[in-house]
C-alpha cells in the first residue's frame, strides 16, 4: 500500500430499508416496498484527512456512516477500508476491523450503558479487545480520561451524573480505547450548547493531530462541518450533490443545492432580514424521490433537462458537482 | 416616548424541587416596544423558555413560584387578571409558538379543526365561517392547497408544514405580541430559512411585536432589533442587536460569539468557554458566570450582579466591562 492510497473507499453504495409487508400485501403477492436511503454513493477518505458529510435530515448521511462500520448492509456497491471489505472478513477479521474503526454517536447518553460506571465502560472495551494486560487496565483508563480532558474521578461516575459535554468526552474516550485509526463521528456536537460544542470541536482537532486520526465527520450544521473538514460531500436525498475541498465548496459552490444551503444559514451581519426564503417547498419524502435531479422540485433554476439524471461534472480534478449546469454556475 | 407594549420588572421564577430551590429566572426586567423583535439568547437551562411561560402564566404552581413587581401588557396588569381574563389574553393579545410542532398539535384531531378552534372561541365564529377563515390563514402561512389539506392529521404533514400550522393558529387571533420559543430549532436549515422569512413578513404586515427565544446567535442576528443574553436565569447583557453582536461588553456574550464555528471557514481554534454549565439549584452569591470567566476576580465571586446601563440602550451585568479588552488579549495569545 502506498502512502497516498485512500484509507477508505466507498464505491456505488446503495442502502435500502424494506418496509414490512402487510398481510394483505402478502396475499396479493405485492413486492416489499423499499426506501432507498443511500443511492449509488461513492467517495474516498485519505489517511489523516477529515471528510465532512453534510446534509439535511433524510439525506442518508448517518446511514452511510453506519454502513461503513458494517452496521447497515449495503445492497449494492463496496466499502473498502485499508483495501479490504468488512463483509469478506471472518470473525477474527471483523474484530480487527471494529478495532481499527470506531464510531462516536450524537447522544452518548444512549450509547453508554447507564448502569456502568464510566471507568468500567472503558475497561470493558480494553478487556474484550485485549488492548493492554489486565494489570494495566486501570492505568490505561486514567490515560484515556486524561486524553479527553476528564479528571480521574469521572471513572467512578455513571453517565447520568455527567453533563452533556462530559458524556461526549466519555463516549470519545471509549471509542479511542481500542486505538482506532479511523473515526466515524455522527453528529458529535449536535446535542451540545455552543460553548461546550466549541470545547469538543477543539478536543477533536487536538486528538486528530496527536493520534493521526482519519475522520468521517457527519453533521447538519455547515459552520461546524467547514470548521472540521478538509474535504466536504454535500448530500441530498441519498446522493452526493457536490464534493470537493471544503474551501472550494463553501466559497464557490457549484451546485444550486449547496448554494441554497449556504444562503439559508442566517448571517451574523445584524441586518434584519428582508430577503425571501431561498427555497420553496418541502424536502420530498424518501418514498417519492423526484426523477432526474433530486433537487429539481425545489431548485430555483430547474429546467426541462433536469428531469433527466444529471452527470457528475468535474469542476477541478477534486471538485465534482452533480448538476446539469455545473459548468456555467 | 410611547409606553412599551410589554414591560416586566423584577420577574423571579423559582421551582421547589427535591434537590432544593431552583431559581430559573432571577429579577428579570425588560420591555418590548410595539412592532419590535426582542431576541432572547442563551444556552440550555438559562431560563429563556421559563420566561415565556411565566409571562403567559403557563407555569403550574406548585412547583413554580412567580413573583414580579410588574408584568404589564398594554394597560393590563397580567398578574392581576382572573384566570378567565388571562385566557382571553392568551391566543388573542399574546400568542405563543413552541419549539416542537409535533407536540403542540393534537395528533388525533384534523389540523383544520385545531386552527379553527381558536377562531370559534376567541372570535365567536360559527363552524363554517371559522373553517373558511382557517383556510385563508393556512394559505397565508404558505400551506399549498390549504382547502384540500385542511382535514389532514398532523402526521400527514412535514415538520415545516406543521410549524406553519402552529404559526397559523397563533396568528388567528391577530396577536399584538408573539412569543416564539425556539420556533425553528427542530427544522432543517432550508426550512428554518422559510419559517424565519414568514415570521418577519407577518410582522411587517401586522405590526406585531415578537419575542424570539433561540440558542442560535445567527438566527437572532438576522431577525431581532434588540437582544437580551441570558445565563443561569439572569439577563447578563442587553442592547440593540448591533451592539450585542459588534461590541459586546459581557465576557459570556463575547465567549458565545467566539465559540461559533463560522461558515466562512476555519478560524484556527474556537475560543469556547471553559467549565460546565451552572447548576441552578446552587445559587452563587456573586456573578453566576464567574466560575467560567477568564477575567473574573474575587469581587466577581462575592458581589451580586445587577444589569447596569452603559449607555442609552446597552446594559451589562458584568462588574468589570472594561476587562473585555483583557479577555480579548488572553484569547488572542
Amino acid at each position: 500500500m502506498t502512502a497516498t492510497a485512500p484509507s477508505l473507499v466507498v464505491e456505488n453504495v446503495v442502502v435500502e430499508f424494506t418496509k414490512q409487508r402487510s398481510l394483505a400485501d402478502l396475499f396479493i403477492g405485492r413486492q416489499p416496498r423499499a426506501v432507498r436511503a443511500v443511492d449509488a454513493v461513492s467517495f474516498y477518505v485519505k489517511p489523516g484527512e477529515t471528510l465532512g458529510l453534510v446534509g439535511e435530515s433524510g439525506s442518508g448521511k448517518s446511514t452511510i456512516g453506519r454502513a461503513i462500520l458494517g452496521l447497515n448492509k449495503p445492497r449494492e456497491g463496496r466499502i473498502l477500508f485499508e483495501g479490504k471489505t468488512f463483509a469478506e472478513q471472518d470473525v477474527a477479521g471483523k474484530a480487527v476491523f471494529r478495532r481499527r474503526m470506531q464510531m462516536v454517536f450524537q447522544d452518548p447518553y444512549s450509547s453508554l450503558n447507564p448502569r456502568l460506571k464510566i471507568g468500567n465502560a472503558i475497561a470493558e472495551v480494553l478487556r474484550f479487545h485485549q488492548i493492554v494486560p489486565q494489570e494495566a487496565i486501570e492505568r490505561e483508563v486514567k490515560r484515556l480520561l486524561a486524553l479527553v480532558g476528564l479528571p480521574d474521578a469521572m471513572a467512578e461516575r455513571r453517565p447520568r451524573e455527567l453533563s452533556g459535554g462530559q458524556r461526549q468526552r466519555a463516549g470519545l474516550a471509549r471509542a479511542l480505547a481500542v486505538r482506532p485509526s479511523f473515526l466515524v463521528l455522527d453528529e458529535p456536537v449536535a446535542a451540545l450548547d455552543v460553548s461546550i460544542q466549541a470545547q469538543i470541536l477543539n478536543l477533536l482537532t487536538d486528538l486528530r493531530q496527536e493520534l493521526g486520526l482519519t475522520m468521517l465527520f457527519v453533521a447538519h450544521e455547515l459552520g461546524v462541518v467547514h470548521h472540521m473538514s478538509d474535504r466536504i460531500a454535500v448530500m441530498y436525498l441519498g446522493q452526493i450533490m457536490e464534493t470537493g475541498p471544503s474551501d472550494d465548496v463553501f466559497r464557490s459552490p457549484r451546485h444550486p443545492y449547496t448554494r441554497a444551503l449556504l444562503n439559508a444559514v442566517p448571517k451574523m451581519d445584524v441586518v434584519k432580514r428582508k430577503r425571501a426564503a431561498v427555497t420553496q417547498g418541502d424536502i420530498p419524502g424518501p418514498m417519492n424521490i423526484p426523477s432526474g435531479c433530486r433537487f429539481r422540485t425545489r431548485c430555483p433554476m430547474a429546467q426541462e433537462v433536469c428531469k433527466t439524471t444529471p452527470p457528475e461534472i468535474p469542476i477541478t480534478p477534486d471538485h465534482m458537482s452533480r448538476c446539469h449546469f455545473a459548468a456555467t454556475l | 416616548m410611547t409606553s412599551p407594549l410589554l414591560s416586566i420588572r423584577d420577574l423571579t421564577v423559582r421551582f421547589e424541587t427535591p434537590r432544593g430551590t431552583v431559581t430559573a429566572n432571577d429579577r428579570l426586567s425588560f420591555s418590548v416596544k410595539s412592532g419590535e423583535t426582542l431576541g432572547i439568547v442563551g444556552e440550555s437551562g438559562s431560563g429563556k423558555s421559563v420566561l415565556c411561560r411565566a409571562i403567559l402564566r403557563l407555569l403550574p404552581s406548585p412547583p413554580a413560584q412567580v413573583t414580579a413587581t410588574e408584568i404589564r401588557f398594554g394597560d393590563q396588569d397580567l398578574q392581576k387578571l382572573t384566570p378567565a381574563g388571562m385566557r382571553r389574553v392568551r391566543g388573542q393579545d399574546i400568542a405563543m409558538v413552541f419549539q416542537n410542532p409535533m407536540t403542540s398539535l393534537n395528533p388525533v384531531w384534523p389540523i383544520g379543526d385545531q386552527v379553527s378552534e381558536g377562531l370559534r372561541i376567541h372570535k365567536g365564529l360559527g363552524r363554517s365561517s371559522a373553517r373558511k377563515e382557517a383556510i385563508a390563514i393556512l394559505n397565508r402561512v404558505g400551506i399549498p392547497n390549504a382547502a384540500m389539506r385542511i382535514d389532514d392529521y398532523p402526521y400527514q404533514w412535514s415538520g415545516g408544514m406543521m410549524q406553519r400550522a402552529v404559526i397559523a393558529m397563533a396568528m388567528a387571533g391577530k396577536p399584538k405580541l408573539l412569543l416564539a420559543d425556539e420556533p425553528t430549532t427542530a427544522l432543517d436549515v432550508t426550512i428554518q430559512d422559510q419559517i424565519l422569512a414568514l415570521l418577519v413578513e407577518l410582522q411587517r404586515e401586522t405590526g406585531m411585536s415578537i419575542v424570539l427565544v433561540s440558542h442560535d446567535m445567527s438566527v437572532i442576528s438576522e431577525t431581532c432589533d434588540r437582544v437580551a443574553v441570558m445565563y443561569a436565569g439572569h439577563i447578563v447583557e442587553m442592547g440593540t442587536a448591533a451592539t450585542i453582536f459588534k461590541s459586546p461588553k459581557h465576557p459570556y456574550t463575547y465567549g458565545l460569539l467566539r465559540s461559533m464555528p463560522h461558515i466562512e471557514g476555519r478560524v484556527g481554534k474556537l475560543a469556547g468557554i471553559g467549565g460546565q454549565p451552572p447548576d441552578l439549584s446552587r445559587r452563587l452569591p456573586g456573578c453566576p458566570f464567574a466560575p467560567r470567566c477568564a477575567v473574573a476576580s474575587a469581587v466577581c465571586r462575592e458581589r451580586p450582579i445587577c444589569l447596569a446601563s452603559l449607555d442609552d440602550d446597552h446594559a451589562t451585568a458584568c462588574h468589570f466591562p472594561e476587562r473585555l479588552a483583557e479577555l480579548e488579549r488572553k484569547l488572542a495569545s
